[in-house]
C-alpha cells in the first residue's frame, strides 16, 4: 500500500517522497513516458514503412534478411565511410527471402489509400467533353477497331506478291532452303536461281 | 457535382474565369480548370498549376504574385466570371 493523501509529507520528506511515490505521481509518470510511447508505436504501425526485400538502397549483406528500419532516418542512417550494419538493425534467424520486412499492420491500408485515385475536378464543359469523347469510343470508333481487327493481320508486313510468294511457293529443288526466304534459291524446274 | 453559377463570381474559383493584367501591363484572360482538362494554349489554368493556385480564393482588384521558372510573377485581378 503505497502512502498517498493529503497529509503525505512529500516536500518536507523528499527521499521518503522520491522512494515511495504517491499514486498521483506515478499515475502523472506513467502518463507522461507511456501515452507519447504508444502514441509513437502505433504512428510508427501505421505509417510504418520498410523497404521491401531486394529494394534497399544499401547492399543486403551476407544473406541476411533487408533492414528493419524503423523511426527516424537519422537513427540508421549511417555517416559516410562507416560500417552501416552497425547503424542497422537486421534480423538473424531466417533469411529475407523467407521472411518479408515486417512493416506495420495498417501500411497495406495505407498504400491502398495511396493507390486510390484522387477526386477529379471537372468543369461542366469538361465533364460534357469527357462524355461525347466516351460516346464516340463506345460507338463509332469501337466499330472501327473491330473492323480493323478482323483484317489478317500478316497482309501489311508481307505483301503478296510475285517477288515475295515465288521463293516460298516453287521449291521443288532438293535443296536446302536459307534461313531466310529472301536468299532461298528460286527455282523453276530443274534450274535454280539464287538471288544476288 | 457543383453547379459554379451558384457559387457566385465574388472569388476567383475553379471554372471562373478571370480578367488580368499582368506585369507588362498586357490584359489577359483565364479560365481556371482541374488538372485533367488544363489546356495553357487555351488559356485554360490548372487549379494545380502556380497561376492558378495563386489565383484562387482571390477577389477582384486584388494582386497576386507567384514564382514561375522565369522568376516570380504579379498578376492583377481585375475581372472574374462564371463560365456557363
Amino acid at each position: 500500500m503505497l502512502p498517498s493523501g493529503p497529509g503525505y509529507p512529500g516536500a518536507a520528506d523528499p527521499v521518503h517522497f522520491l522512494a515511495h511515490p504517491s499514486a498521483e505521481l506515478q499515475a502523472a509518470a506513467y502518463t507522461l513516458v507511456m501515452v507519447p510511447t504508444i502514441i509513437w508505436l502505433a504512428s510508427r504501425l501505421y505509417f510504418g514503412r520498410a523497404p521491401a526485400a531486394g529494394t534497399s538502397s544499401r547492399p543486403n549483406r551476407g544473406g541476411r534478411a533487408a533492414a528493419i528500419r524503423w523511426g527516424p532516418s537519422s537513427l540508421w542512417a549511417p555517416p559516410r565511410g562507416s560500417d552501416s550494419d552497425l547503424y542497422t538493425f537486421s534480423a538473424t534467424l531466417s533469411d529475407a527471402a523467407i521472411m518479408p520486412v515486417p512493416s506495420g499492420f495498417f501500411s497495406a491500408h495505407a498504400r491502398l489509400l495511396e493507390l486510390m485515385p484522387k477526386d477529379v475536378i471537372l468543369t461542366p464543359e469538361g465533364l460534357a467533353n469527357l462524355k461525347a469523347e466516351l460516346d464516340h469510343m463506345s460507338t463509332t470508333r469501337r466499330r472501327e477497331v473491330a473492323a480493323a481487327s478482323k483484317r489478317p493481320a500478316n497482309s501489311a508486313i508481307s505483301p503478296r506478291t510475285p517477288s515475295t510468294t515465288t521463293p516460298r511457293t516453287s521449291r521443288p529443288c532438293s535443296r536446302r532452303a536459307s534461313p531466310s526466304w529472301r536468299k532461298a534459291p528460286v527455282c523453276h524446274g530443274d534450274r535454280c536461281l539464287r538471288p544476288g | 457535382m457543383i453547379d459554379a453559377s451558384d457559387l457566385g463570381n465574388d472569388l476567383v474559383r475553379i471554372g471562373t474565369t478571370v480578367h488580368v493584367i499582368d506585369g507588362d501591363g498586357k490584359k489577359r484572360k483565364y479560365t481556371i480548370v482541374g488538372s485533367a482538362e488544363a489546356k495553357p494554349s487555351e488559356m485554360k489554368l490548372s487549379n494545380e498549376s502556380p497561376a492558378g493556385k495563386a489565383l484562387i480564393g482571390h477577389k477582384k482588384g486584388e494582386q497576386v504574385a507567384f514564382s514561375t521558372p522565369k522568376g516570380e510573377r504579379r498578376l492583377k485581378i481585375t475581372k472574374i466570371e462564371v463560365s456557363t
